[in-house]
């Protein structure tokens, strides 16, 4: 198609010179560019105007409710995406977050041909997801934070066998391709106990592992680091970024922990009830990550707890919560003045919950 | 390839599985009571005759022998395990691999079920062969026999695929399994052969799928006879081909509306 349209513009050129204006034949090349630009600059991913229903069978309380959902049930339908689009290109790493609920996962689900859209166009890699997901699947990677893929009794280089297997990973590959995964993940130690005596972290990382064996073009990630504590936690993150700067893996990161996409994503799509809040660069919300969060506790009972530019949210006897705005005060004068005047027995900065940031966009 | 892909399906599932090996003596030991119940019972029925139709006492056990290891295999683990995945949506996640589910999941669970049924088999023989003593077997008989004690797990497999399946609509499965059950125990053929009973009984029984599943394999087993074993592999093939067609279409129906839970 690009090379007639090629072959067209060339064969414009030359009787065009003589018909149109030249600067006709001018704007027919750019397009021509602008096509070849599109070309290379490929989504991986387009959604438009996606839409989930969910069926919910709704039942009055107490035995006579029951017997009337038996004969006549009452389904009410939820509408868990409202209305999501967006595009992803090769390459990227996009980090999707939002509460519990918020729709995000079912918008990865369907991404993966998992789950049917109720309304709206999917393409993933030029394949319609649901009517080509065998395809589709020996060109992505999926993991599930939440549903394990590995044998639960058996060491995990015997579920990344069975992988190779069915994805139709030849033998020899497949040795390099673990050997070589096996190094950046750090996981030959373990690979040969049994995954149950495994810890979380490491059994994310051979999860992760598996879902790389056959050199997916996009990786989707459900809640990677769901359950894990603070140091696994920023080893996965490490290898999430990696894989997407050294592989130029498309990677595609569900969370509700606003750090996660923070530390290593540069675009950050928030989805709240259904629809999309935000779609940005993640320099942009770091203005809304100025505010952080501080929770004190004391070794003395206080009586008054006054503090400037500080928004009190709570205060008892020996805690306190405080929010900050960093432009108004920085951390280090707030912990200079709260020193001076208290005796304090603990201190945690953090930021503010997904759903906070949420609400301060809706503000602004 | 694709098939290699069943076969390491299969193998892997096996290993795994064998984490609950006591379950499977655990289960041998309840055949064992069994067929000491049903063997003292069919002595008394024997009492004052030779040949209950057609069936003299030992091959009756012998017949039992076959009926009782086939019974025991594992149809309601699956029947719960896919039942169980189809309801909390789990059954999502094995969409995207690139094997038909239905496949992966009757070579993930043959291995045990095989494996199981020869524990089981090896235990019934055992009763029997003490009990009433060995009968004269034909060696064409056990060979197909085996062939067919192997078609009819795939048949159980699909009739619990089936059942199964209808978790999609149903919210409990388990009162088709019962209804299920109980036609086999009366119209299979588990209790007795078919020819005892009446025949405006036994005529309709010996076409349906629960006879394919018990009847005809442990028939053929201790009275071999070669139009018998025409009859028995038409029987079990044509519900196979049936069943087949019926588990696809109600799956691809059924996989549109699943919804998964907590996503």
């Amino acid at each position: 198609m690009y090379l007639s349209t090629a072959v067209g513009t060339l064969c414009f050129c030359q009787k065009g010179a003589y018909r149109v204006k030249w600067h006709l034949n001018i704007i027919n090349i750019f397009k021509y560019i602008k096509l070849m630009h599109k070309e290379y600059m490929k989504n991986a991913i387009e959604l438009k105007g996606l839409v989930k229903d969910f069926k919910a069978k709704q039942k009055d309380k107490g035995l006579k409710g029951s017997l009337k959902a038996m004969f006549r049930p009452n389904y009410k339908e939820i509408r868990a995406v409202k209305n999501i689009s967006f595009d992803v290109k090769k390459g990227e790493l996009v980090g999707f977050i939002g509460p519990n609920g918020a729709g995000k996962s079912t918008a990865i689900k369907i991404m993966t041909g998992i789950m049917y859209p109720t309304k709206g166009k999917v393409k993933v890699l030029g394949l319609n997801p649901q009517k080509e997901r065998k395809k589709l699947a020996y060109k992505i990677g999926t993991v599930f934070g939440q549903k394990p893929q590995l044998m639960y009794h058996l060491p995990a280089i015997d579920t990344f066998y069975l992988f190779s297997k069915i994805y139709e990973v030849p033998e020899e590959e497949f040795r390099k391709r673990l050997d070589h995964l096996g190094e950046i993940f750090e996981i030959k130690d373990f690979i040969k106990q049994p995954v149950r005596k495994l810890s979380l972290g490491q059994r994310m990382r051979c999860e992760i592992v598996a879902s790389l064996l056959h050199k997916p073009e996009i990786l989707f990630l459900d809640e990677p680091t769901i359950g894990l504590d603070l140091i696994a936690k920023k080893r996965i993150r490490k290898l999430i970024k990696d894989l997407n700067k050294k592989e130029k893996l498309t990677i595609i990161l569900t969370s509700h922990d606003m750090e996660d996409v923070e530390k290593i994503c540069k675009r950050l799509v928030i989805i709240n009830k259904g629809n999309i809040v935000y779609d940005d660069t993640i320099r942009k919300i770091k203005n809304y990550l100025k505010y952080k969060v501080v929770d004190i506790l004391f070794e003395d009972p206080i009586k008054e707890l006054k503090l400037k530019d500080v928004n009190i949210i709570s205060k008892k006897k020996y805690k306190a919560k405080l929010e900050i705005d960093t432009d108004k005060i920085s951390i280090k004068k707030l912990l200079e003045h709260i020193t001076r005047r208290y005796n304090i027995a603990d201190m945690v900065i953090s930021d503010p919950p997904v759903e906070e940031i949420i609400e301060m966009i809706y503000k602004k | 390839m694709t098939l290699g892909k069943y076969y390491h399906i299969g193998k892997i599932n096996l290993q795994n599985s064998l984490a609950y090996i006591i379950d499977f003596f655990i289960s041998s030991g309840l055949v064992i009571m069994i067929m000491l119940i049903l063997i003292a019972l069919w002595r008394v029925l024997y009492q004052d005759r030779n040949i209950i139709a057609g069936f003299t006492l030992a091959q009756m056990i012998w017949y039992l022998v076959i009926t009782e290891s086939i019974v025991f295999m594992p149809l309601r683990g699956i029947i719960r395990e896919i039942e169980g995945e189809i309801k909390s949506g789990k059954i999502a996640y094995q969409l995207n691999k690139p094997y038909n589910y239905i496949a992966a999941k009757f070579f993930s669970k043959i291995g045990f079920a095989l494996l199981r049924w020869a524990i089981i088999f090896t235990a019934a023989v055992f009763i029997a062969w003490i009990f009433v003593g060995p009968i004269q077997l034909n060696i064409y008989g056990v060979f197909f026999g085996i062939i067919s004690i192997f078609l009819s797990f795939v048949l159980s497999f699909l009739i619990a695929c089936c059942i199964a399946i209808m978790a999609f609509w149903l919210e409990e499965v388990f009162g088709l399994y019962f209804m299920y059950d109980k036609m086999r125990f009366i119209l299979g053929g588990f209790l007795f052969p078919l020819d005892i009973l009446p025949l405006w009984l036994q005529i309709p029984a010996r076409y349906l799928p629960f006879s394919a599943i018990l009847y005809y394999p442990a028939k053929l087993f201790v009275d071999f006879s070669p139009e018998f074993m025409a009859k028995t592999f038409f029987f079990q093939l044509s519900w196979i081909l049936v069943l087949i067609i019926l588990v696809s279409i109600l799956y691809r129906i059924g996989i549109k509306k699943v919804s998964i839970n907590g996503g």
